[in-house]
C-alpha cells in the first residue's frame, strides 16, 4: 500500500535539497544520496513525494524493523513446504532494483545493514554506453543526527549529503502551515493545486535524463574539481566522482549540453561537505562550517557561491568563521556556566566504539539468525522453517505438517543498544570552592548528561569532603534529577580521597552490567591533595593502594585535574597512573571539550 | 455502547481539566498526535486514558477489513481493501467502538509490529502475516504507560509507523504493509528518566499533572473511589449521562471540524509564537493550529479564534522547546498569555 502524498513541488524552501534530489534521479550513476535533519524538516516528504517523478520509479521502504534474511533474500517458504520446491524468495534489495530504496531512520540500522545497502545500490560502473544499469537502486536514507550519527565511512558512501534546514522567516512558516493544513483537509484541492507543476517537473526530469549522455565536462572543470577534493583534505575518489557525475546531472537538469563552473560549485556543495576531514572537536559543533584553512579559493569567482543557501558547505570565501548550528542542538551548556572558554588544544578522539552490542540476553531487535551453539536460547522460527524446508519431501513426517531435526534449529540473533555508566567522583572540599573550577566541573556533567539522551548512558555523581563521601545521585538518564543535585553541590572541608574512591567503585559495582560489554566509566574530578586517612596511614598513598585496586576491574577511569598554578604537584597525574586511566587537567579546557575528552577517553 | 465492568467512569475524575482536555482534543482530531501525560504516582494518569474508553465514540470503517480500514479514504485503504475495490466489490460501511489499545513495556517487537503467523505456516506450509499491535492501534487510541522506559527498539518501531501512518514489516519472511494511524498516548513519571527527543518530538501535547490541589477536592477523589470500590456499577451509573453527554459533545465536534482552513490571523499567530518561544519546527507550528481547531470545535464553533489558539499554546509547546533544558519551569504560561494578549490583541 501507499499513502498519499504530498507533491514534491509543494515543498516550501529547501532548494538545495530538492536540486541533490532531482539530479539524483536525472543520474543513474547516482547510488546513495542521505538527508539530514531535526524532526518535523520535511525529510521524508520530500522522499516521499520523489515517487512517480520518473514513471515506473517507485518507493521501496526499508523499515526499521527489517532482518537480515529480509534484506538479502531467503529460501521460500512456502514453496519449500507446499511444493517441496528449493525457490529463492528475493530481499528487500532485490526488490529495489530500478526503484527507491527508501531507509528512514537510517542512522538506527545496524551498521552492517547500512553497509550492506551501500554496497548493493553500487554495482560499480556499468557497461560501455550503456549507463542506466550503472545503478541498481537509488538508496535514500534520512537520518536526525540528535539520534546518533552514521560512522564517517557509511558516511562517504553517499553520494550526496544534504541538510535539510528550517526557516524562521514567519510568512514562509505561514506558507508551510497553510499548504500542509490544505493537504490534510483538502487533499485534492492540494494537489491539484501543484499538478501543473508536477507534470513540468515531470517533463524536465525525462528531458534532463534524456540529454545526459550528451552532456560534457571540459578537463578544466575536472582539474577543478580534482584541486577542491585535495584543498578540502578529502580522501580517496569518491567525493571527485560525485561531484563530477552530479555535476553532469545540474547540468542536464538545466537543458544545457555543457557542464559549467556553476554546477560544479553546487555539486561540491552537495557531495563535499561531509568528506570533509574535521577535527571531531570541531566537528561536533560545526560539521559543516567553512573553518579549515586548507581550504583555499579555487576561483576567484567563486565567492557568492552558495549565498542564500543556508546551511551549506561554502565553496571558496575568505575564512570568516561562520559558526552552523545544527538544527535540535542546544546551547553549549558549558557556556552557561564558564562564558568565554577558548580552545588550549586539539582533541582528536575515535569514534565512538560502543552503541550498539550483540545482546546476549533476549531482548533487542532481531537481526538474523545463526546455528545454535548448544541449546537454542532464542528460536528464530521462521529460520528454522526454512531451514527445515527443503528436506521435507525426504523425511519420515508422521502426522506432523512439517518435521523439524535438530539441525534445523536456528537461534535469533538480537541486537540492542548499549548505554554505558559513568560515575564522576567530585571533589568537593574546600579547594574545589573556587568558583569557576566547580562551574566548569557542573558544566561538564550537564553536558555529558545531555549526551545521555542519544547515547543511553546513565550518569551518576559522588562527592567527597569533609570526613565523608556520599552519593549524591544514583545512575539515573533524568535531565531533570541530576540538575536538581548540580546545583546545590555543597563544598568546603577536606579531602578523603580514598574513601571517594571506594564508595564511587561501590556504586559501580552496584550497576550490573546489562550485557557482558556494557562499559562502565569513573571520572575522578580532584586535585588529588587527599588529606583524611582512611586507615591512619598516608592519606594520599590509601587513595593510591586503592585506584590500583580498581585499575583491575574493567571500570574505564578518567582523573580530571583540578590543581592550577605553581608549583605543579604531581599527584593528579599519579592517581591517573594508579589508575591506570587518562589524565586531563581541567585549567586547560572548556567544560565542552572537557566533556567530549572523558566521552573519548571513556570510550576508547 | 458496551460497558466494561472495571472502569472508573472518566467524568468521575476529579480535576485535572487541562489532562482531560488534551485527552478529547485528540479524540477529536487524531492528526494532532496523541499526549504525554507527565506527572508522579497517583496522578490519576493512568485511570484517565483506561476510562476514555468508555466515551470514545463509533467510528466509521470498511466492514470486514481485518484492519479496520476508516471508511471514505479509498487512497489510504489496506491491500486487501484495495484489492477488493479492484476486484469490484463493494464495501460496506460498519460503525465500530473506537479503543484503547496498551502497548505493554514487555512487548516484543514481534508482538508490535506482526510476524510470520508460525502455527498457520506450520500447519499449512503458507505464508501469513499475523498482524501486531500496531495493527490493532489502527484507527484507535495507542496506549504506553511509562512511556519513557519503553525499549529503544520498540520506541523505534512506533516512530517508524507513526511517521508515515503505515507500518511496513520486513521480518521472518513476511513482507507486508498496513496502515497505522493511531492516536499515542504516553503516562511517565519524569523522575524515572527522560524520553528519547524524537519520541517526544512526535507527541502532539504534553500535559504535566500533578497531585496537590485543595482539600476539598482532595476528600471527594477519595470519597468517589471508596464509592466506585464498594460498588462499582452503581458508581458508574450515576455518570452515565454525563459519559453520555461528553460523548455527544465528541461527536458533534468531529462533525464540524477541519471544515476550512483557518483564518491567516490564525495561522500568523501560531507561527509567531513559535518563532517568539524559538520552538524548531514546523511541526509545532502545525499542531498548535490542529489543537486550536479542535478545542474550537469542542466548543460547539468551526471558525478557529486567537482565544483558541492561546488555549492550546501550553499544551503544545512546553515540551517542543528545547533551547533551554535545564530550566525549572520550561514555560511559564502566564508570561505566555500575557505575550500573546499583548501581540495579538482581539
Amino acid at each position: 500500500m501507499m499513502a498519499p502524498t504530498f507533491p514534491f513541488s509543494g515543498v516550501v524552501g529547501n532548494e538545495r535539497v530538492k536540486k541533490g534530489l532531482l539530479a539524483a534521479l536525472v543520474s543513474p550513476d547516482v547510488t546513495g544520496v542521505l538527508i539530514r535533519g531535526g524532526p518535523g524538516t520535511a525529510k521524508t516528504t520530500l522522499v516521499r513525494g520523489m515517487a512517480g517523478l520518473v514513471p515506473g520509479v517507485d518507493i521501496v521502504n526499508l523499515p526499521l524493523n527489517v532482518t537480515e534474511e529480509q534484506m538479502t533474500g531467503s529460501l521460500d517458504l512456502e514453496g519449500a513446504l507446499t511444493q517441496g520446491e528449493v525457490r529463492y524468495l528475493p530481499g528487500l534489495l532485490r526488490r529495489a532494483q530500478g526503484h527507491i530504496l527508501y531507509a528512514d531512520e537510517i542512522n538506527l540500522l545496524p551498521e552492517k545493514m547500512v553497509h550492506l545497502m551501500t554496497q548493493s545500490c553500487d554495482v560499480g560502473d556499468g557497461p560501455e554506453g550503456n549507463p542506466r544499469e550503472a545503478r541498481s537502486f537509488l538508496l535514500i536514507g534520512t537520518m536526525d543526527p540528535d539520534e546518533g550519527e552514521l560512522s564517517s565511512h557509511l558516511m562517504d558512501r553517499f553520494d550526496m549529503v544534504l541538510d535539510v534546514t528550517e526557516t524562521n522567516d514567519a510568512e514562509i512558516r505561514k506558507e508551510i502551515l497553510r499548504r500542509v493544513l490544505e493537504f490534510s483537509l483538502e487533499r485534492s484541492v492540494s494537489i491539484d493545486r501543484f499538478s501543473s507543476e508536477e507534470d513540468r517537473l515531470r517533463q524536465r526530469i525525462s528531458e534532463a535524463r534524456d540529454l545526459l549522455k550528451y552532456v560534457t565536462l571540459a578537463p578544466g572543470h575536472i582539474e577543478t574539481i580534482a584541486q577542491l577534493a585535495r584543498d578540502l583534505g578529502i580522501e580517496g575518489s569518491r567525493g571527485g566522482i560525485a561531484v563530477a557525475r552530479t555535476a553532469k546531472a545540474l547540468a542536464a537538469l538545466e537543458g544545457r549540453e555543457e557542464v559549467i563552473l556553476d554546477d560544479v560549485k553546487m555539486a561540491a556543495t552537495l557531495c563535499l561537505a561531509h568528506r570533509r576531514r574535521i577535527d571531531r572537536d570541531q566537528g561536533e559543533e560545526e560539521p559543516v562550517a567553512e573553518d579549515s584553512p586548507a581550504s583555499r579559493p579555487v576561483d576567484r569567482e567563486q565567492t557568492q557561491t552558495t549565498a542564500g543557501e543556508s546551511g551549506g558547505m561554502e565553496v571558496t570565501g575568505p575564512s570568516a568563521p561562520d559558526r552552523v548550528i545544527p538544527i535540535g542542538t542546544g546551547p553549549d551548556l558549558a557556556d552557561i556556566f564558564v562564558p568565554g572558554r577558548t580552545t588550549a588544544r586539539p582533541i582528536h578522539s575515535q569514534e565512538g566504539k560502543r552503541g550498539r552490542v550483540i545482546s546476549d540476553r533476549r531482548r533487542g531487535r532481531y537481526i538474523a539468525s545463526r546455528m545454535p551453539t548448544g541449546r537454542p536460547q532464542d528460536l528464530a522460527l521462521d529460520a528454522t522453517l526454512r531451514a527445515a524446508a527443503p528436506f521435507q519431501g525426504s523425511r519420515e513426517r508422521g502426522e506432523l505438517a512439517v518435521s523439524i531435526l535438530p539441525s534445523d534449529l536456528r537461534e535469533k540473533v538480537r541486537m540492542s543498544k548499549s548505554g554505558s555508566t559513568i560515575i564522576f567522583l567530585v571533589d568537593a572540599s574546600g579547594s574545589m570552592g573556587v568558583k569557576e573550577r566547580m562551574a566548569t566541573v557542573k558544566g561538564t556533567v550537564l553536558t555529558i548528561l545531555t549526551d545521555a539522551y542519544r547515547k543511553r548512558d546513565s550518569v551518576g555523581l559522588v562527592i567527597f569532603h569533609r570526613n565523608t563521601a556520599d552519593v549524591l545521585l544514583q545512575p539515573t538518564r533524568s535531565v531533570h534529577a541530576a540538575y536538581k543535585k548540580l546545583r546545590e553541590i555543597p563544598t568546603g572541608g577536606r579531602t578523603p580521597l580514598a574513601l571517594g574512591l571506594i564508595k564511587a567503585n561501590d556504586l559501580l559495582c552496584s550497576c550490573r552490567p546489562l550485557g557482558k560489554r556494557q562499559e562502565r566509566s569513573l571520572v575522578v574530578i580532584s586535585d588529588g591533595r587527599a588529606n583524611v586517612p582512611l586507615a591512619g596511614g598516608d592519606p594520599f598513598n590509601e587513595a593510591l593502594d586503592i585506584a590500583r585496586e580498581i585499575s583491575r576491574t574493567t571500570v574505564r577511569t578518567v582523573v580530571v585535574d583540578t590543581g592550577t598554578g605553581m608549583p605543579r604537584i604531581d599527584r593528579g597525574e599519579r592517581l591517573a597512573r594508579a589508575l591506570g586511566g587518562s589524565y586531563l587537567r581541567l585549567e586547560e579546557m572548556s567544560s565542552a571539550q572537557l566533556a567530549r575528552t572523558i566521552r573519548a577517553s571513556a570510550e576508547t | 455502547m458496551e460497558r466494561c465492568r472495571s472502569t472508573y467512569p472518566f467524568a468521575a475524575i476529579v480535576g485535572q481539566e487541562e489532562m482531560k482536555e488534551a485527552l478529547l482534543l485528540n479524540v477529536v482530531y487524531p492528526m494532532i498526535g496523541g499526549v504525554l501525560i507527565r506527572g508522579e504516582k497517583g496522578t490519576a494518569k493512568s485511570t484517565a486514558v483506561r476510562s476514555l474508553a468508555e466515551i470514545l465514540p463509533r467510528r466509521m470503517v470498511v466492514s470486514g477489513c481485518p484492519f479496520r480500514c476508516a471508511w471514505g479514504d479509498p487512497d489510504r485503504y489496506c491491500s486487501y481493501c484495495q484489492e477488493r475495490m479492484a476486484s469490484g466489490e463493494q464495501l460496506v460501511v460498519e460503525h465500530v467502538p473506537m479503543r484503547v489499545v496498551e502497548l505493554p513495556l514487555n512487548a516484543t517487537e514481534d508482538r508490535v509490529a506482526g510476524t510470520l503467523d508460525i502455527e498457520h505456516a506450520i500447519k499449512t506450509g503458507k505464508k501469513r502475516f499475523e498482524p501486531g499491535l500496531l495493527a490493532a492501534a489502527n484507527g484507535n487510541i495507542l496506549y504506553v504507560d511509562e512511556v519513557n522506559l519503553l525499549d529503544d527498539h520498540i520506541v523505534d518501531l512506533l516512530l517508524d509507523a507513526a511517521a508515515m501512518g503505515i507500518n511496513y514489516v520486513e521480518r521472518e519472511g513476511v513482507s507486508f504493509a498496513h496502515p497505522s494511524r493511531f492516536i499515542m498516548v504516553g503516562t511517565m513519571n519524569p523522575e524515572e528518566g527522560e524520553l528519547r527527543p524524537q519520541l517526544l518530538d512526535r507527541f502532539g501535547l504534553t500535559v504535566d499533572v500533578s497531585g496537590d490541589m485543595d482539600i476539598g477536592k482532595r476528600k471527594e477523589i477519595v470519597e468517589r473511589r471508596i464509592s466506585f470500590e464498594r460498588d462499582p456499577d452503581r458508581f458508574r451509573e450515576a455518570f452515565f449521562s454525563e459519559e453520555d453527554r461528553i460523548r455527544d459533545d465528541i461527536i458533534s465536534a468531529q462533525n464540524i471540524m477541519g471544515r476550512s482552513i483557518p483564518s491567516d490571523d490564525v495561522l500568523e499567530m501560531a507561527v509567531q509564537t513559535c518563532v517568539h518561544l524559538g520552538v524548531d519546527g514546523h511541526r509545532a507550528d502545525l499542531t498548535l493550529v490542529k489543537a486550536a481547531m479542535a478545542s474550537a470545535a469542542m466548543r460547539g464553533r468551526d471558525k478557529v479564534g486567537k482565544e483558541d489558539v492561546q488555549r492550546v499554546a501550553g499544551m503544545v509547546l512546553p515540551h517542543r522547546m528545547r533551547r533551554t533544558p535545564f530550566e525549572e519551569s520550561d514555560l511559564n504560561q502566564k508570561e505566555l498569555n500575557a505575550w500573546m494578549c499583548a501581540r495579538f490583541p482581539s
